[in-house]
């Protein structure tokens, strides 16, 4: 077959553009611009020849358009000029205006940006299409509220590459963490990945020296990010560099990445080669396994390009039944690469995900607060039409058509949101870094420099512009100048419709605004209520700790001792689970459960003697774990109440009860939260901690002055048995707030957005409320000539917008109830949506618009009629 | 027959001297040889089209290039009333220019 040499051609969108500009027949045009390029061509560079080509194309336009131009450019001067002078002369109003649009902007722009950055994840990747992560679903195995698994076994990833033609490439990427020695320093590193070699040939991820094909080939081989290049070498040349991991292995250094970027769903700082594991792991034979025991792998896979992953997923019933056995009930799944950051949550993600219910609250907010703007923008155009009648009136008789005024009152806006554009560029450049780190976002990037970005923006002011100015342009156009110049008394019907128009809109300006305050309260209430409600245990005053050092381990009780030497520390509580890191589960079992029978998944946690003492978990029959009882070490049971209930015993103590071993149930205690308030509290055994099997944390209760001091000699203390180790502490109460701080963040944003909501709406009713005070300055004259109060004038202008801001409680009380209703089922703990809130939030809203109304009600109220009246 | 324009009479003189070959690409390239001033593809296309319109010119689908990626040419040929129109101008022109020079005009009076 011949291959037809392909002709330069210009681009794409060059050729869009001009097909639209020029009345093209016959395509005649274009091919003369092609002609024009091709001949560009030949003489240049493709880059320069482009260039140069858009500014040929770029100065036709206006010659194409020349004539007509001539007579617009006039006319347009005349509608800037006007517009401009409308702005000096109402600088109230202006203000207004371009106050509400421009903090609506900047709130749209901050959360675009947001949006855009969370859309971005895992986007970077050449074949992000066609990557997918395989994760499992284990029916009826429920952890942390859900059934879904990011775990594989680990052959796995051979499995799929050899027997699956539709997989391209495979690799594992097993996260660890470990202490690394290098030159007499210890640095401690979450964020070491064990990848296969195929691990490059998936993921764009570029190397600055090394090789990608072979530097994670051979066993005990490291690529370390230029961060951490910097952080360990300095400005050495790390590559070929030894570095030990654990003071067990060591691994050389073969290459340098990039840093990973952080729109990733995960981030590494050192990929090592996965075949070191088998070391780590005891054997090749121990990794490659389809064995149940060994599944805790996250497996990665490229599929052919447009190859349908459901078609392999359609396949994988085969495969476990296949290697786990008929059985087997554990399913295998894809989940996309591009997904995993916004829709995948479940159990053991390698970072904790966004969520795409954010995404859409977010840009819901951003689409409330501008259309909130926007309705200020055509309520106050509208509103002060009146005053523009007669130049409509003139204009009108002079020969302007509907379309001129459209045309002028249109851009009478996009002015207006132009300058309220550029106002909010301003603070948004000067927001963005607090807005990032308040969203954990690293969004600082110069948005000026970002092309796409401005242009979007331009989009969004022009169509803002179009949007808030349509109304108007349309209301004012279609007035008839006889009416129009003759006075505003015969355009009686008009005003009316027209201020129903506008009252509509204060209404929906004030539904958004309420059904935010109520969401805020209700968000508020909410984590206030998880603040404060008892979770079974202490937290206040513990730090808490980790125990990392082998050596440590072995002098345990020395080191207990010397804590509880100091003054300020109460107890001391060491070797054994905390409250809330009691996560694994599994099925129990007790005696008087029918063979065959499944008892509820049950939480096992390994305590140490004083761990119901030092928490304040209360004992509610039997005993606590005592070192007089020889066997209570081995066999010991502490049940909470929920599983003394599902076992139904009246009478628990001395029965027998499994979760993993068989022991016998000493004590109950009082049930108390180890998970989050979102999951109820579930069947749990406590067991001492077992001689050989350590579980490493530490707590220590401290009274309240003074802390820095007191976390300074523990401090001490933990350098002086775990030299060269890092102090890493928390304190118990915060860990739990972590918990929550996805709500809390939610929170503060609908907090900050609501206070910004009620802003715009409220400068759009002080701007109302002036304009009407205005109108009816005569009205107001006679009537207190007449004899009525002053109370009685503000009651007369404030009822009017009382009474729309009801209405606007009527229809916003029910969407807030079903969204706040619908947010607190994430809890299984929760707040009733009491009466009081809708309360709090209408009188809220009323006080709100009856002081943003006040000001102009009182002075027209308390004005001199003699003044009101002469007016004319 | 009205009195042409500046441009007009540009023009057609270019789609003349073109012969065979004027389009717009031709066109603008010797309007730009001719006038010393640069001429781009936008501008011309609104005068051909009004030229056409008052049936100076008249114009035809040409064969298309790979340069022009395929499209083809809109080829441009004085009509009757164009060569009419140019025969007028120039008469009325030289009846205009009769008996001027350029060191006339400096000189400031009718020589």
């Amino acid at each position: 077959m011949m291959h037809k040499i392909k002709e330069p051609q210009p681009s794409r969108f060059s050729q869009w553009l001009i097909k639209r500009i020029f009345k093209d027949e016959g395509e005649t045009k274009i091919g003369d611009f092609i002609e024009i390029y091709s001949t560009l061509a030949e003489e240049k560079k493709q880059l320069q020849a482009r260039l140069r080509f858009w500014g040929y194309l770029i100065r036709s336009i206006p010659e194409y358009f020349r004539d007509s131009l001539c007579i617009g450019g006039t006319m347009f001067k005349n509608y800037l000029k006007i517009a401009l002078r409308n702005i000096k002369r109402n600088k109230g109003y202006s203000f207004i205006n371009i106050a509400g649009l421009s903090v609506g902007l900047t709130c749209c722009i901050l959360i675009l940006l947001y949006v855009r950055y969370e859309l971005s994840y895992d986007k970077y990747h050449e074949n992000a299409d066609n990557i997918y992560r395989v994760v499992m679903k284990q029916p009826g195995n429920v952890y942390m509220g859900n059934e879904w698994f990011n775990v594989g076994p680990g052959g796995l990833k051979s499995t799929l590459m050899e027997e699956y033609p539709e997989v391209i490439y495979s690799t594992r990427a097993r996260p660890e963490g470990g202490y690394i020695y290098y030159n007499n320093n210890i640095f401690e590193e979450r964020s070491i990945f064990f990848v296969d070699p195929e691990f490059f040939k998936i993921f764009s991820f570029p190397l600055i020296s090394g090789d990608p094909e072979t530097a994670v080939k051979k066993p005990f081989s490291m690529l370390i990010t230029q961060r951490i290049a910097k952080k360990y070498f300095g400005n050495e040349d790390p590559v070929g560099k030894i570095i030990n991991v654990e003071k067990k292995y060591d691994f050389e250094v073969r290459g340098v990445l990039d840093n990973c970027p952080e729109n990733s769903h995960f981030t590494f700082d050192i990929l090592a080669s996965f075949n070191s594991l088998y070391t780590l792991y005891g054997g090749k034979d121990r990794i490659e396994t389809w064995d149940s025991g060994n599944s805790g792998w996250n497996t990665y896979i490229q599929l052919r390009e447009n190859f349908n992953p459901l078609d392999l997923e359609s396949k994988f019933p085969a495969m476990a039944k296949k290697y786990r056995g008929e059985d087997y009930k554990g399913e295998f799944h894809l989940q996309s690469l591009t997904s995993i950051h916004l829709h995948s949550n479940i159990n053991f993600e390698i970072e904790a995900n966004g969520d795409i219910r954010h995404i859409y609250i977010f840009s819901a907010i951003a689409f409330f607060i501008m259309l909130i703007a926007c309705l200020n923008y055509m309520n106050l155009a509208t509103a002060r039409a009146a005053s523009r009648f007669k130049e409509i009136g003139v204009r009108k008789v002079i020969g302007a058509g509907r379309r001129h005024l459209i045309r002028q009152f249109l851009g009478e806006s996009m002015i207006f949101t132009t300058a309220a554009l550029l106002i909010s560029l301003i603070l948004v450049s000067l927001l963005l870094p607090s807005f990032g780190s308040f969203i954990n976002r690293n969004l600082e990037n110069n948005i000026f420099s970002d092309f796409p970005i401005l242009i979007y923006l331009v989009c969004i002011a022009l169509f803002v512009g179009a949007i808030s100015g349509s109304y108007p342009a349309l209301y004012m156009s279609a007035l008839k100048p006889v009416n129009v110049i003759k006075g505003s008394l015969s355009t009686g019907s008009v005003r009316k419709k027209s201020s129903a128009f506008r009252n509509s809109l204060v209404v929906v300006q004030f539904v958004i605004s309420i059904v935010m305050i109520i969401c805020t309260l209700t968000v508020f209430r909410q984590l206030n209520f998880i603040k404060n409600s008892k979770l079974g245990f202490t937290k206040d005053h513990i730090i808490t700790g980790y125990l990392h050092d082998s050596n440590l381990r072995e002098n345990l009780e020395p080191f207990k001792n010397d804590l509880s030497q100091y003054p300020r520390i109460n107890d001391v509580y060491i070797n054994g689970a905390l409250p809330v890191t009691i996560g694994s589960n599994n099925r129990a079992k007790w005696e008087g459960l029918a063979e065959g029978e499944k008892g509820p998944l049950t939480y096992m946690g390994f305590v140490n003697y004083n761990f119901l003492d030092f928490f304040n978990i209360e004992l509610i029959e039997g005993r606590n774990f005592s070192k007089e009882f020889s066997t209570d070490i081995s066999q010991a049971i502490i049940l909470n109440e929920k599983a003394v209930e599902v076992t139904g015993w009246e009478n628990p103590i001395g029965k027998k009860f499994r979760v993993w071993d068989w022991g016998v149930v000493i004590g109950v205690i009082k049930n108390f939260h180890n998970t989050s308030l979102h999951l109820k509290v579930e069947p749990m055994a406590l067991h001492l901690t077992r001689p050989n099997r350590s579980s490493g944390y530490f707590a220590v209760k401290i009274s309240s002055d003074d802390i820095p001091g007191t976390l300074a000699f523990i401090e001490n203390k933990f350098k002086e048995y775990c030299p060269g180790y890092p102090f890493n502490y928390s304190f118990l109460d915060e860990r739990i707030d972590r918990m929550y701080r996805s709500e809390q963040r939610l929170g503060q944003i609908f907090n900050y957005f609501t206070l910004i909501a009620i802003f715009i709406s409220c400068l759009g009713l002080f701007g109302l409320a002036s304009f009407t005070a205005e109108q009816r300055t005569r009205e107001i004259g006679i009537r207190k000539v007449l004899g009525a109060s002053i109370s009685g004038i503000l009651m007369l202008i404030s009822r009017e917008f009382v009474k729309w801001v009801l209405a606007a409680n009527v229809i916003a009380i029910p969407i807030a109830y079903i969204a706040m209703n619908r947010w607190l089922q994430n809890f299984a703990y929760r707040i009733p949506i009491g009466i009081w809130t809708f309360v709090i939030s209408v009188a809220m809203a009323l006080m709100i618009a009856l002081i943003s109304v006040s000001y102009q009600s009182i002075k027209a109220a308390t004005a001199n009629p003699v003044d009101s009246l002469r007016y004319e | 027959m009205g009195m042409l324009s500046r441009t007009d009479e540009m023009i057609l003189l270019a789609v003349w001297r073109l012969g065979d070959n004027a389009y717009g690409v031709t066109i603008a390239e010797m309007l730009t040889q001719t006038s010393g001033k640069k001429w781009v593809l936008g501008a011309v296309y609104v005068p051909l089209e009004r030229l056409e319109k008052k049936k100076y010119l008249s114009s035809c689908l040409g064969q298309s290039t790979r340069k022009r990626g395929g499209r083809s040419k809109r080829l441009y040929r004085l009509t009757k009333d164009g060569l009419d129109v140019l025969i007028k101008t120039k008469t009325q022109e030289k009846l205009i220019w009769a008996n001027i020079t350029i060191s006339s005009l400096e000189k400031g009076y009718d020589a």
